[in-house]
C-alpha cells in the first residue's frame, strides 16, 4: 500500500514537471506541422489546380488575353497614316463583391498593347487624375533658380491621348440548388476615340464557374 | 521464327507506344498535338496563316474531334520574331476550345507584335 503511494505520488511528480509539459507541447505542434499541408510554388506555365469560386490570376490572363486578341483583330488599333495612338486609360469598375484591384486586368492589357507597337499609353491623364504626377510635378521646377533651365520640361511638349479605355467587372450570384450555387463574372471592355466620342471597340469576356454554396466568391 | 515473330510485334508496340505521347503533325509541323493517350481523339486537317505584312500574323487552326464525346482541349501558342526568338507575350497562356463529338474545330490566335513572324502550337486535352 505503502509502495503504491508512493508510486502515485512519483508519477504525479513526474507529470506534472515542467520538461515532461513542455515535451508535450512540442509533441503537438510538431504533429500539427506535420499535418498541415506544404507551401509549394505554383507553376504559373502549367497550373493543374484546381478553380477556385472567386477570380484568381488564371482568370484575369484569360481576361486581358481574350480583350486584346479581340482589339488586334478588330483593326482597331490601326492608326490612319500609320504611327502609334496615344491611349489613356479611364475608369475600370470592380462591380463584384470581391476587393479587385483592377490593375490586375488592365496592366495586362496596357503591357501587351505597348508591346503591340500600335499604342503607347500616356500616364499624364486618368479618369482619377494622372497615373504619374511627377510629369506635372517636375513643370513646377520652371520657377526655381536651382535647376538648369534647359533641362526642365518645355511648355507644350504633352502628347494628349487619343483613344481611352473604360470597363467594367461585373458578377452575377445564381443558386443553382440547395447544395451549389453558379457565379459569372463579365469583364466588359471599351476604347472609345476621344475626339469623336464613338467606341471604336467593344468586347465582353465570360467566366462562369460552379460549386459548393458554402464556396464564398470574394 | 515464333520467337522472332513475338520480338517484332513487341518492338512495333513499344514504338506504337511512345510515338503515341506527341504526334508531330503532318499539316504543318509547327503543330503539336501532346497526348498520353494510345489512341489519339485528336487530328489537325489544316494550318491557315495570314501574311503578317504590316499588320498581326494571324493562324487559324482546324482540326476533328473524332471521339464520340465532347472534349475539351487547349492551346499554347509561342510566337517567334524573324530570328526564331520567343516573344514573351500574355496571350501565350494555356487557351481552352471545344471539341464537340465527331466534329470539327477551329481555333484563330494572333501574334501580339507585328514583329512576329512564327509561331509553335502545342495542342492537349484539358484535365
Amino acid at each position: 500500500m505503502t509502495n503504491c503511494n508512493n508510486g502515485k505520488k512519483s508519477f504525479s511528480v513526474i507529470f506534472n514537471s515542467t520538461s515532461l509539459r513542455i515535451l508535450f507541447i512540442a509533441a503537438l505542434i510538431f504533429m500539427a506541422g506535420a499535418c498541415a499541408p506544404a507551401t509549394q510554388n505554383i507553376d504559373m506555365h502549367n497550373d493543374q489546380g484546381g478553380a477556385v469560386m472567386g477570380l484568381d490570376y488564371r482568370d484575369f490572363e484569360q481576361a486581358a488575353s481574350e480583350s486584346v486578341s479581340s482589339m488586334m483583330q478588330s483593326g482597331a488599333l490601326n492608326k490612319r497614316g500609320g504611327g502609334r495612338y496615344v491611349l489613356a486609360i479611364s475608369r475600370i469598375i470592380n462591380d463584384t463583391t470581391q476587393r479587385i484591384d483592377t490593375d490586375q486586368l488592365v496592366k495586362k492589357i496596357r503591357v501587351q498593347l505597348l508591346q503591340s507597337g500600335k499604342v503607347i499609353v500616356t500616364t499624364a491623364v486618368g479618369a482619377n487624375g494622372p497615373e504619374d504626377n511627377m510629369a506635372m510635378q517636375a513643370r513646377e521646377l520652371r520657377n526655381s533658380d536651382e535647376f538648369n533651365q534647359s533641362t526642365v520640361a518645355a511648355k507644350g511638349q504633352m502628347i494628349a491621348p487619343d483613344l481611352s479605355l473604360s470597363g467594367k467587372i461585373i458578377q452575377r450570384i445564381i443558386r443553382v440548388s440547395s447544395s451549389l450555387q453558379q457565379v459569372e463574372y463579365y469583364f466588359q471592355m471599351t476604347l472609345t476615340d476621344i475626339n469623336t466620342g464613338l467606341a471604336y471597340w467593344e468586347d465582353e469576356s465570360v467566366i462562369g464557374k460552379r460549386g459548393s454554396n458554402k464556396s464564398v466568391p470574394w | 521464327m515464333i520467337r522472332f515473330k513475338a520480338f517484332s510485334i513487341i518492338t512495333i508496340c513499344i514504338i506504337m507506344l511512345l510515338t503515341g505521347c506527341t504526334s508531330m503533325n503532318p499539316i504543318d509541323p509547327r503543330v503539336t498535338i501532346i497526348d498520353d493517350h494510345f489512341f489519339s481523339d485528336l487530328s489537325i486537317t489544316g494550318v491557315n496563316v495570314t501574311p503578317h505584312y504590316g499588320d498581326f500574323m494571324e493562324v487559324q487552326v482546324t482540326g476533328r474531334n473524332n471521339a464520340s464525346s465532347y472534349k475539351k482541349f487547349e492551346y499554347k501558342i509561342e510566337w517567334l520574331d524573324q530570328n526564331e526568338m520567343l516573344i514573351p507575350s500574355v496571350m501565350s497562356g494555356w487557351t481552352g476550345f471545344p471539341g464537340f463529338e465527331n466534329s470539327e474545330f477551329r481555333f484563330k490566335a494572333v501574334a501580339p507584335t507585328m514583329s512576329a513572324t512564327d509561331f509553335r502550337i502545342i495542342i492537349r486535352r484539358e484535365n
